[in-house]
């Protein structure tokens, strides 16, 4: 759908001081008909990727390439992205209706498509009751729900959401999901950004991680857990037995259980230890990092 | 550059601008004219057919002025700092045809505050039996124009400063270009070679805007050269259109933060 060539952005904050880079050198690919969530901390550069995806602002050093069947000029290849703003930002004065006529017919809709999709989503993404309210009244969560009828009206083939679930209630993150999958089962491509990790999981297969301005990863989700695991075990046992097997790694207690950690190559000798001594234990696994664990962890 | 596009952008920011409490104001400042008108000319001597057209043709000249620094200011600026522009130029729109499009949805609003102003003075002028003058629609033409040559020096301001800042520079850049020509015939200007070239030169950066003003001509001399009418008209839209390229310029390579 896109990629990024050694992007780079620097911003001028005081005309003395050092220009700040927030984002240096990423490069990545994003193919198409996926979910694609794009991580990383607050401040890490995703709003910022996206402003330079969108040409809102112009990357220092590095180019953006869209894939040619998103269309072979800026026209074309605008009418197939749908966007959703970090904050929505929106006209007081027009209503729900307004606005989404305003984008259908920037994307040169007919008045009966405009009606068609936009009653559609408005319907899925439940806002048609507030349709013909001036937009000045509606909640947070309501202007988020129309931007993404906004996105969508146009029926674009790639949506770039930036921070789509923040400032909607628990309802709503599922609702939003739950169509995003959907959308995804339809051939489109999402890019979406976030900070909750599990919101990401619940729906990506791939992953753009940003730290600090620089790209840690980017690929599948599944890579970064599997490249990511150690060879350790934990085995969780009763506290009152923790005695037992003191010496054999580093224990922790944990209320009434206590964890041991302890690496591959003392497996055999602590199940030797563990029977000997008959001891009851509560779980024996391998030690599997979440990704929040991992992309905490990743970059340091 | 897609005219549609434009169009479009042209008719939501009317939308817009009207529901938002303008039209109140226009109304208001209509009864204002109207009670003005009435006051005047019931109370003064002389033509009251005249003095109905003096006040209308003035105050419709300080409204669309002051609707196109005020509105003109803001037009721009409100879209980058709410950050609404995003919303738009995420869709397949270019920053010029934006940046067009906010030009003709202000530009329409004060074509319907000229209308409606125009239609009280000559309702009135007619009332106290004025006489038809072709020179009456140039006056309100040349107006409207002015207005929308205005509000194209304020948001090229807006663009590069702030909104008091682009204010107060259209204000005097106005003010000067209105004395500048005056300011040539004065006897110490005259006097000085120096000066006068400096005066000269100034006086074709910025616009001349007593070119416009021809209310004198409507109200005693009652004709005016075509020639004249016709190239002020050329002038203004030419200025116009100079401010409008530059301001695209300036859009277009602008990071929108
Ligand atoms: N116009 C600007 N001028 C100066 N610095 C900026 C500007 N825009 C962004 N930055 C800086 O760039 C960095 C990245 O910001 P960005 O908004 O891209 O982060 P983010 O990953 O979207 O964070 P969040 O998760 O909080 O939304 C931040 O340190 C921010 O302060
Ligand atoms: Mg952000």
């Amino acid at each position: 759908m896109f990629s990024f060539h050694e992007v780079s952005k620097e911003f001028k904050t005081d005309f003395w001081e050092k220009p700040f880079r927030a984002l240096d050198k990423v490069s990545f690919n994003l193919s198409g008909g996926n979910i694609v969530g794009f991580l990383g901390a607050n401040g890490a550069g995703k709003t910022t990727g996206i402003k330079i995806l969108l040409g809102f602002i112009k990357p220092t050093s590095g180019k953006i390439e869209y894939d040619p069947a998103l269309g072979k000029n800026r026209s074309e290849i605008f009418k197939n992205i749908g966007y959703l703003p970090e904050r929505p930002y929106f006209y007081a004065d027009l209503t729900g209706r307004e606005f989404i006529n305003y984008i259908g017919q920037l994307n040169d809709l007919t008045k009966l498509d405009i009606k068609k999709n936009g009653d559609f989503w408005a319907k899925s993404l439940k806002i048609d009751f507030a349709l013909d309210r001036k937009l000045r009244f509606y909640s947070k969560g309501m202007l988020q729900r129309l931007g993404f009828v906004s996105a969508l009206v146009a029926d674009p083939m790639l949506l770039i959401l930036d921070e789509p679930l923040s400032g909607l209630d628990p309802l709503g993150r599922k609702e939003f999901k739950d169509i995003m999958n959907q959308l995804s089962s339809e051939g489109k491509t999402i890019f979406f950004s976030s900070h909750i990790l599990s919101d990401v999981e619940e729906v990506s297969r791939e992953v753009v991680i940003l730290e600090s301005g620089k790209l840690v990863h980017s690929g599948n989700l599944l890579d970064l857990v599997k490249g990511k695991t150690t060879d350790e075990y934990e085995l969780v046992l009763d506290s009152r037995e923790s005695e037992k097997i003191k010496e054999l790694g580093s224990l922790q207690e944990q209320g009434e259980f206590c964890r041991l950690v302890f690496p591959q190559s003392d497996f055999s000798r602590v199940l030797e230890q563990v029977s000997k001594e008959n001891i009851n234990i509560e779980s024996l696994k391998k030690v599997t990092p979440t990704l929040e664990d991992i992309i905490y962890r990743i970059g340091v | 550059m897609n005219f549609g596009k434009a169009i479009t952008i042209g008719k939501f920011t009317f939308i817009e601008i009207y529901k938002s409490k303008i039209m109140i104001n226009i109304l208001l400042s209509g009864i204002v004219l109207a009670l003005l008108c009435y006051i005047v000319s019931e109370f003064s001597f002389g033509n009251p057919s005249k003095i109905a057209l003096d006040v209308g043709l003035g105050f419709l000249s300080l409204t669309t002025k002051a609707i196109a620094i005020f509105f003109g200011a803001t037009l721009l600026k409100n879209e980058l700092e709410s950050r609404t522009i995003y919303l738009i130029l995420s869709n397949p729109v270019s920053r010029v045809e934006f940046l067009v499009g906010k030009v003709l949805g202000l530009s329409g609003i004060l074509l319907l505050n000229t209308i409606l102003l125009s239609i009280f003075t000559t309702l009135f002028y007619y009332y106290w039996d004025g006489v038809w003058n072709s020179l009456i629609a140039w006056s309100i033409l040349q107006t409207f124009l002015e207005s929308v040559l205005i509000l194209l020096i304020v948001l090229f301001f807006s663009l590069i400063t702030n909104i008091n800042l682009a204010i107060i520079f259209s204000i005097s850049i106005y003010v000067s270009g209105y004395a500048i020509r005056g300011a040539l015939s004065l006897p110490d200007v005259k006097s000085n070679v120096a000066l006068t070239k400096v005066v000269t030169l100034i006086s074709y950066v910025i616009p001349n805007f007593s070119l416009f003003d021809i209310k004198n001509f409507v109200l005693y001399k009652q004709e005016l050269d075509s020639m004249y009418l016709l190239g002020t008209l050329g002038y203004s839209i030419t200025f116009s259109l100079i401010f409008l390229v530059v301001s695209s310029l300036v859009l277009s390579s602008k990071d929108l933060n």
